[in-house]
């Protein structure tokens, strides 16, 4: 969809047609699902979210002035009701669904990599997970962003509500303190 | 340049923020620096995993759907909708209640006020006699209604009149000869209003 035709079923919903907008939400729902996901590590948290973030996303439609992708727009009401919600929960989620969810799909990995490419492979990726999630939650939305959902520094600034300078910096950082931790598996990740 | 400068430019290049002029630059200084050549390697790795990691995948996409757009609908048909994100309309709505009420108000004052008599002036007199008149030609044309219900009909009339306040009774003269030339008992009101008799 390029950008005149979501400009276009932006302009029917906001007159009401939801159909219009159930259009725009088939597309960014799963994108956005996914980023939740990564902050709260659960799956129906996030899918809750998802839905309140797309509501308001509908509600809010008449302030949406186009200065900013309705994409990034959506960003930023996702991660204000994801920083709400944990902030409101009182604490951040824990990740064990997810890293669950990661050993199972090692059984897909098995099939084509020897035993033992597999065993470092799931080796490093469950450490890689363990990582990223120990990011503090700023760097791991800094990251998700730009890296799990391709938004530029200048989208993800926009986001975040700072500089695109700032992000650049910020990702600059997060990406050392990964190779840091990683050190220890560098072995892996010269071989996998 | 130092080594941090270019690894900057490193994590900037992986995400496509860099400018061709110091992406030049950087292809140089990698030719010469192997740290910094480690660093791009391992951060292209690491970057490389990253990106296949499993993405979570919405939990029933269709249900998720349905649900959404149940909720949207609810929305869309909210008649305080618009009322939710200004607040221009609500502050109009406060605007007519308030003068609802303040109209409700005067309303009430001027109906439950204890009723003030009405001082008889001439005009109201006048009314009366034309009842009177009235009457006193319809009783007159049937003589049995005259027997039976005249007492009664000017007892009522005179109750109606002492119940007012005489305060601008003129032409009294004409009056009282209104009632002589009607034959009826004009004595009636005289004496019982106080009405001077006629000489």
């Amino acid at each position: 969809m390029n950008r005149e035709q979501e400009l276009e079923l932006i302009s029917r919903a906001r007159k009401g047609e939801v159909e219009a907008f159930m259009s725009l939400a088939r597309i960014y729902e799963k994108p956005i699902f996914r980023l939740i996901y990564r902050l709260t590590g659960n799956r129906e948290d996030a899918a809750d979210l998802t839905q309140e973030t797309l509501l308001k996303a509908y509600v809010g439609l008449k302030k949406f002035r186009g200065q900013s992708s309705f994409h990034t727009w959506l960003h930023r009401i996702a991660v204000n009701e994801t920083l709400n919600f944990i902030k409101k929960s009182g604490q951040e989620k824990g990740r064990l669904e997810y890293l669950d969810e990661l050993k199972a799909d090692e059984a897909g990995l098995a099939r084509v990599a020897s035993p033992e490419e597999s065993s470092m492979e799931e080796e490093f990726r469950t450490k890689l997970e363990q990582v990223l999630n120990e990011l503090p939650i700023t760097d791991r939305l800094t990251f998700s962003l730009v890296v799990f959902q391709g938004l530029s520094h200048a989208e993800a600034a926009e986001v975040l509500g700072c500089s695109e300078g700032t992000v650049s910096w910020r990702i600059h950082e997060i990406r050392q303190a990964i190779r840091e931790k990683l050190k220890p598996y560098s072995g892996e990740l010269r071989e996998v | 340049m130092r080594c941090q400068d270019f690894q900057k430019w490193i994590s900037d290049r992986l995400d496509g923020n860099l400018s061709q002029k110091n992406q030049k630059k950087l292809e140089e200084h990698l030719r010469t620096c192997e740290a910094c050549r480690r660093y791009y390697k391992d951060l292209k790795r690491i970057e490389d995993r990253v990106r296949k990691l499993p993405g979570a995948e919405l939990p029933d996409q269709a249900l998720f759907e349905d649900k959404l757009r149940e909720r949207l609908s609810r929305v869309a048909t909210e008649p305080g909708q618009e009322h939710r994100i200004s607040w221009k309309p609500r502050l109009a709505q406060a605007w007519v209640a308030g003068l609802f009420l303040i109209a409700a108000a005067v309303y009430l004052f001027f109906q439950l006020r204890p009723a003030v008599e009405p001082e008889m002036d001439l005009a109201m007199l006048m009314s009366y006699e034309d009842s009177y008149l009235t009457l006193s030609q319809t009783l007159s044309s049937d003589e049995n209604w005259q027997k039976n219900y005249n007492d009664d009909i000017l007892n009522s009339i005179y109750e109606d009149v002492k119940a007012g306040e005489l305060v601008d009774l003129e032409n009294l003269d004409i009056y009282q000869e209104q009632n002589n030339n009607n034959n009826i008992e004009d004595s009636f009101l005289t004496e019982n209003m106080g009405f001077p008799e006629e000489k």
